[in-house]
């Protein structure tokens, strides 16, 4: 997985309070079979001056193929949202400046409306997990080129997966996940074979729920899924 | 004059016998490209014919000029004169769209969008030309879309459009015999769409393209049973398109990692199958005996159910006709547009909110072998429907 991938994994978002024009029916069984949408609600932490909220969704129609350039449209309580049209993939982006809270569970209300006008809406719900506390290593901390770096976090209530990111910036961009692991899982060791770079490593560690995107139930009007997200991060430094 | 006569029966056998292989088999598209929805003819159908425009766009019992071809290849008439040559444009308004979700997204004419022609009077019984024009266009201008990175922080804006246009090439050809004459349209219609933006972020412009032609044979009648009164039909047969649409981004030399190239710049053809719905019209046009007026009533279905978003359509147009004198006619009339989406489906407002009846209004006037023709379509003025729509066109012919 590159590195925009999981920026798109982590964090997605958004409420919906008002649609005008898209209350009044709800989807038919073929509209649901022709959208796919997907996303993520959460909030990293980080141990930097500052903590990140990111939020973004995605839609498209189910087989790639394109609706034709549609809108995906959104109104959200603090009517900050961004939207994206893709150039030339009928997928949609919007990210929204709103901070979810911990532990906490979210009704996700999308309208998608093509440039016809016909409008669907797509709910779903997510929980956020708790907040993830890293415990090991520390900010900061000075490792050597392939060397393991063992990571170890509280559990975390509200968790059905764990995920472990470690990367790179500028200029390698490297970027490496663990597999989904179980939400009780406290602790992983990075091979030291994956840390190639003198440079500094973003260590991520993700909690989510409805993370089985084998369940079904979990999104309504179209095909898809939304994960709760909590996550947190530290830098350390590979000399 | 004879030997004109068969060479003149010639084409009409070659004409009429290659319209019959265009006919096509009916199939109903299941993905279709939404451009080419019969939804955008609201919009997109620029309305030309001059005259036909004042008169509530009516014209399919009536005779008329070159342009008069587009509502029925029938109506054909040049006069004593053996050539006629015609121009004309047209402006329409922009109009807001999607207002209940964007403030910035508007449907814009693009230009040019004019018909120009010539007309030839072979025989006594035959009558042709050919015409070249912009019948449908439009340019869906979506406004700025700003563009985010990985945090949510806005890097960049870009405008977006979709540009829509059918540049139209007609052989009209017209058969008159007694009180009935008879005629065909083989048009080669020339599609194309241009979407695109300009990523300031990455300073990258995308294009996507359709491009295509199709041959399309339309045919019409119009009899006269009485001396004031003429009855008129059209058939335009449904046809089908598979449609590629070419996305080719132009990196400007502008150097990008291949991960980022292969994920956000990888050309990507897309495949529709789209379906053409016919359109049948049928037309009746009376002259009274102690004016010099003339009625004109048209009714045109559209089979536009065939896409599976909309329903068929019906739209009706009345048209009055008055000649002043041998320089001067006045037209006046009235057409409904009718909202053809599907009441099953959800949209951004109700079904019929997009009903439009729009009250015309034209004239033209003759010196000598000139004519200028006017004529105006406007909805603002009823009370129907959330979109308000005027066409201004003008036009002028010269027979020789």
């Amino acid at each position: 997985m590159n590195r925009k991938n999981i920026f798109f994994e982590l964090f997605v978002f958004a409420f919906l309070i008002s649609l005008s024009g898209c209350d009044r029916k709800n989807p038919t069984g073929d509209d649901i079979a022709k959208l796919y949408a997907s996303g993520v609600i959460g909030r990293v932490v980080g141990k930097e001056a500052h903590n990140t909220s990111f939020y973004l969704w995605e839609i498209k129609d189910g087989d790639s193929t394109g609706l034709g350039g549609a809108l995906g449209i959104v109104y959200t309580e603090e009517d900050t949202f961004q939207l994206y049209n893709h150039p030339y993939k009928p997928e949609y982006y919007a990210s929204f400046g709103f901070s979810p809270s911990f532990n906490t569970t979210y009704n996700i209300y999308l309208c998608y409306a093509t440039l016809m006008g016909e409008a669907h809406i797509i709910t779903a719900s997510a929980t956020i997990p708790d907040e993830v506390n890293i415990s090991f290593p520390e900010q900061y901390d000075t490792i050597a080129v392939g060397e393991d770096i063992p990571v170890s976090w509280l559990q975390v209530n509200g968790a059905e997966n764990i995920k472990i990111l470690w990367e790179t910036d500028y200029p390698s961009y490297i970027s490496n996940e663990s597999e989904f692991l179980p939400g009780n899982t406290t602790s992983y060791t990075i091979p030291g074979n994956t840390i190639t770079e003198i440079e500094n490593y973003n260590i991520q560690v993700i909690a989510y729920s409805n993370s089985d995107t084998t369940k079904p139930g979990n999104i309504k009007g179209a095909e898809g899924y939304f994960k709760g997200m909590s996550g947190s991060y530290i830098i350390i430094i590979v000399q | 004059m004879r030997a004109n006569v068969k060479k003149a029966n010639l084409i009409l056998l070659l004409y009429i016998t290659g319209s019959l292989f265009l006919l096509p088999k009916v199939i109903r598209a299941e993905e279709s490209e939404l451009n080419f929805s019969p939804f955008w003819d609201f919009y997109s159908n620029n309305r030309l014919s001059t005259n036909a425009g004042g008169k509530g766009y009516t014209g399919i019992a009536g005779l008329n000029d070159i342009s008069g071809t587009i509502l029925n290849p029938a109506s054909l008439e040049i006069g004593r004169h053996g050539f006629q040559v015609y121009f004309e444009y047209v402006y329409k308004n922009n109009i807001q769209w999607l207002k209940e979700f964007t403030t910035d997204v508007y449907l814009k004419q693009l230009h040019p969008s004019f018909l120009t022609g010539f007309g030839v009077h072979l025989t006594k019984h035959l009558q042709t030309g050919i015409l070249y024009y912009t019948g449908n266009n439009y340019n869906l201008d979506l406004g700025i879309i700003k563009i985010s990175d990985d945090n949510g922080n806005i890097i960049g804006e870009t405008p977006f459009y979709e540009k829509f246009k059918i540049n139209s090439f007609s052989i009209p050809v017209m058969v008159n015999y007694k009180n009935i004459r008879i005629g065909g349209n083989v048009k080669l219609l020339h599609y194309t769409i241009e979407s695109g933006s300009t990523v300031k972020y990455f300073e990258e412009e995308f294009k996507g393209e359709v491009d295509f032609y199709k041959l399309l044979p339309e045919f019409g009648v119009i009899v006269s049973p009485l001396k004031n009164l003429s009855l008129g039909a059209t058939f335009l047969p449904e046809t089908k398109e598979t449609i590629r649409e070419k996305w080719a981004p132009n990196l400007n030399g502008f150097t990008l990692s291949s991960s980022i190239k292969a994920e956000w710049f990888s050309p990507q053809d897309s495949i529709f199958n789209n379906v053409f719905p016919l359109k049948i019209g049928i037309g009746l046009q009376y002259k009274f005996d102690k004016l010099p007026l003339a009625f004109y009533l048209d009714y045109n279905y559209y089979d536009d159910s065939k896409d599976e978003l909309l329903i068929d359509r019906n739209d009706i147009h009345l048209g009055f006709e008055y000649e002043a004198n041998s320089y001067f006619i006045l037209r006046t009339g009235l057409f409904k547009q009718q909202d053809c989406r599907d009441k099953n489906l959800t949209w951004n407002n109700t079904v019929g909110d997009y009903d439009q009846i729009f009250i015309t209004l034209g004239t033209s006037i003759k010196l000598k072998d000139f004519a200028l023709n006017l004529s105006i379509m406007d909805s603002h003025i009823t009370f129907w429907g959330q979109i308000k729509q005027t066409y201004i066109n003008a036009g002028t012919s010269y027979s020789f």
